[in-house]
């Protein structure tokens, strides 16, 4: 098994990072092997539609789930459409802890975008 | 002569000193009277002082893909040259987000398949009449919620300055 999830630093002794297109890194970890390899995220330098950049590389992991802080209306609608599970963090703070978390069945699934997009956020 | 009235700010006069210079103008008796184009898609209000009557309604469209997906082998030729992330490829699926489409026309021309074509995308009006003193009046009026203005502000600009 495979899962992506979004951190800080390059490695699995990381902290989460909250955000999905634009987190530091997307790490790609064997949630029972604990092995795992980081990749940057690209959606980083993307001026815009980071989420849909991030989501694609993703779906070109073949990855059976992502986790992250949330995720914007354009990343769900592209890992939907790929039918990539989402789960978001809650109140975790490190990888390890999200692992745990994602083996027990704690860690929430989404069913719908979990922000709005930051166009229409940046104009109110 | 054209004269521009631009701001970043807001609140500087910007609609103050533009309907005064084309009421100015229609009053000396210009010939033809002068035209105003209220660029300011986003929000309009030059009508508000000019009170024209706007007998024309145009509306506004970019150009944004759309797929056949039958003809579509999702190599990913057209992703990967969208600066805006507006198309993307995933697997054996190909995602518009016609919201990011700047309406440049780059997946179409890349895609060695020709499996895009170009369709409308509205995005506002151009509306236009007569105004106070016989000015010539036109507004651009984006569409609620549609989060890029600089497209439909050039076409109403180009539009209707040639015209």
């Amino acid at each position: 098994m495979k899962i992506i999830i979004t951190t800080i630093s390059p490695n699995i002794q990381s902290e989460v990072d909250p955000r999905f297109g634009r987190g530091a890194y997307l790490l790609v970890v064997d949630p029972n092997t604990l092995e795992w390899q980081a990749h940057p995220n690209p959606g980083v330098s993307a001026p815009g539609g980071a989420g849909i950049k991030a989501a694609q590389f993703v779906v070109e992991q073949k990855v059976d789930a992502v986790i992250s802080g949330d995720f914007g209306p354009h990343a769900f609608d592209a890992l939907n459409a790929s039918n990539v599970p989402m789960y978001v963090l809650g109140a975790t703070r490190t990888v390890r802890n999200a692992i745990a978390r994602f083996n027990a069945g704690q860690l929430e699934r989404v069913g719908a975008a979990t922000r709005a997009d930051c166009h229409s956020e940046s104009q109110n | 002569m054209r004269i521009a009235v631009a701001s970043g700010k807001g609140g500087t006069g910007k609609t103050t000193l533009a309907t005064s210079l084309a009421l100015s103008l229609a009053s000396d008796g210009t010939d033809p009277p002068p035209l105003f184009l209220d660029c300011d898609v986003e929000a309009p209000n030059a009508h508000l002082f000019l009170k024209p009557t706007l007998e024309q309604h145009q509306d506004v469209a970019i150009l944004i893909p759309r797929v056949d997906e039958s003809k579509c082998t999702y190599c990913g030729k057209c992703a990967e040259v969208c600066q805006y992330h507006a198309i993307a490829v995933l697997g054996k699926r190909v995602l518009v987000f016609a919201q990011l489409c700047h309406g440049c026309g780059s997946c179409t021309l890349v895609c060695p398949e020709h499996a895009i074509s170009e369709i409308p995308d509205v995005m506002g009006v151009i509306e236009s009449g007569t105004a106070r003193a016989g000015i010539s009046f036109a507004r651009g009026v984006m569409n609620v919620g549609e989060p890029m203005a600089v497209p439909g502000a050039e076409y109403a600009l180009k539009e209707l300055s040639d015209g």
